[in-house]
């Protein structure tokens, strides 16, 4: 959702080095919706603008648009968690980086050039693009909350008896959750973030 | 939505929650504060047919004139009703679909003697009543992508704010109304969060389910929160 950038050593999807065609095709889709909405993007703009030809988008696509949008959103909410994953990787403590991880995203999401462009019926087509991915998402990133739990135990910061499994999962939906629709509270503000994640985030789960 | 064709100020009793028809006139009192006006008689008709719409056949496919058959209407007097059309009817029955289904879980905690087991009763009953509405049952399976909408960015801030809002009062009992709301809103991701994608292992509309949630994250939280800590 926020802005593409880098080589794919960030992207976190194994690919580092030279893009491979799909992921070339999929880069220049997300051009295109950057810069005329989701509804406004056509195969032949995506060719053009990742230098193949419409045939060729069909033999990686053979689904066509719909495929492609598809799949283009999930990479990149894919490479969205990653980044932030990378972004708050070096933060010591899993308070400081839940804080510092909610505003980021939550910053990126209100401001990236894909959804200022959504007008509503716009987003509800990226919210059907999205839906098929979502408990995947949701698996991995769970995954990934285990291995961090599990760093915290080893440093004794994590409370006794609590299962790794249930409180990254928790960790994980309240994390969606909260950064896609912030009612109630501003993840831009440190304070009122930080509150929030003491309270709802990890006051069952951290020492 | 069938049961709600009475107009807003009258709604159904959730007996199959255990939850009683509102036992005395004060339950009048939570009546939504977030709905800017009554529907008038020809509202409601139009805005139940569109629930019952949805509820036998999904949202995509329910168009003007099939709410206008079921209102017993014209299409000329829904589009004078409504100028918006169809999706503005989606969202104004929506919002009182939402409304409907909150109330009828606030009256369910009436009864709760303490913080947790309001706190337990709004999750479980709450996330029960969620995966039975009639709308939500048939478009779970019909229209995934569709219900999906309801519960996404925007759309689903309105509905914590309005949960939050229809539901705070009731645990005002039991802690400040700052904190009722945050645990309101906090309940409502949970049980949205659950039934958008469900964890075979931790179903929350069982009771001892829900129960083991609050206490294993919510109590915590609520202790951490100095001015309130004998809430709980």
């Amino acid at each position: 959702m926020p802005e593409v950038e880098g080589d794919g050593a960030d992207s976190g999807d194994g690919a580092v080095g030279e893009p491979t065609a799909r992921e070339s095709i999929m880069r220049g889709a997300l051009r295109c919706v950057e810069r005329s909405g989701v509804s406004g993007f056509s195969l032949e703009e995506v060719a053009r603008e990742a230098g193949l030809s419409r045939t060729s988008i069909y033999r990686h696509f053979p689904g066509g648009r719909q495929q492609l949008v598809t799949e283009t959103a999930t990479w990149e909410v894919g490479r969205f968690w990653a980044r932030l994953a990378g972004a708050v990787a070096d933060i010591e403590s899993l308070e400081d980086r839940l804080v510092t991880g909610l505003g980021l995203g939550s910053r990126q999401i209100r401001e990236s050039r894909i959804m200022a462009n959504l007008m509503d019926p716009e987003l509800d087509e990226l919210i059907d693009a999205l839906e098929p991915a979502q408990p995947l998402v949701q698996a991995v990133m769970s995954d990934y909350m285990v291995e961090v739990l599990r760093a915290e135990r080893a440093a004794g910061r994590l409370l006794a008896g609590v299962d790794l499994h249930e409180a990254a999962d928790y960790l994980t939906r309240m994390i969606v959750s909260v950064m896609t629709s912030p009612a109630g509270v501003d993840l831009t503000d440190e304070a009122a973030a930080r509150d929030l994640v003491r309270r709802e985030f990890i006051a069952g789960i951290l020492a | 939505m069938t049961g709600i064709s009475g107009g807003n100020s009258e709604h159904h009793a959730r007996t199959e929650h255990g939850c009683s028809e509102p036992a005395h006139a004060e339950s009048a009192s939570v009546e939504p504060t977030c709905t800017r006006r009554a529907y008038s008689e020809a509202e409601s008709r139009v805005l139940d047919a569109v629930a019952a719409c949805a509820a036998r056949w999904g949202i995509d496919k329910t168009t003007v004139d099939d709410v206008a058959r079921e209102a017993g209407v014209s299409r000329a007097t829904v589009y004078r009703l409504f100028p918006g059309g169809k999706s503005t009817m989606v969202d104004m029955t929506t919002d009182r679909e939402v409304t409907a289904l909150l109330l009828g879980l606030s009256r369910c905690t009436e009864e709760a003697v303490d913080l947790v087991d309001a706190l337990v009763t709004l999750l479980a009953t709450g996330s029960s009543m969620l995966a039975e509405q009639p709308a939500v049952t048939y478009m779970r399976i019909h229209e995934p992508t569709t219900l999906k909408r309801f519960f996404s960015f925007g759309h689903f801030d309105r509905i914590l704010e309005l949960s939050a809002r229809v539901l705070s009062p009731r645990l005002e009992r039991f802690v400040e109304p700052a904190t009722a709301q945050d645990l309101v809103r906090w309940l409502t991701r949970l049980a949205v969060s659950y039934f958008l994608i469900p964890d075979p292992s931790r179903d929350l509309t069982d009771p001892a389910v829900a129960r083991s949630l609050v206490e294993s994250h919510i109590l915590p939280g609520l202790r951490r929160v100095p001015a309130e800590a004998g809430a709980a």
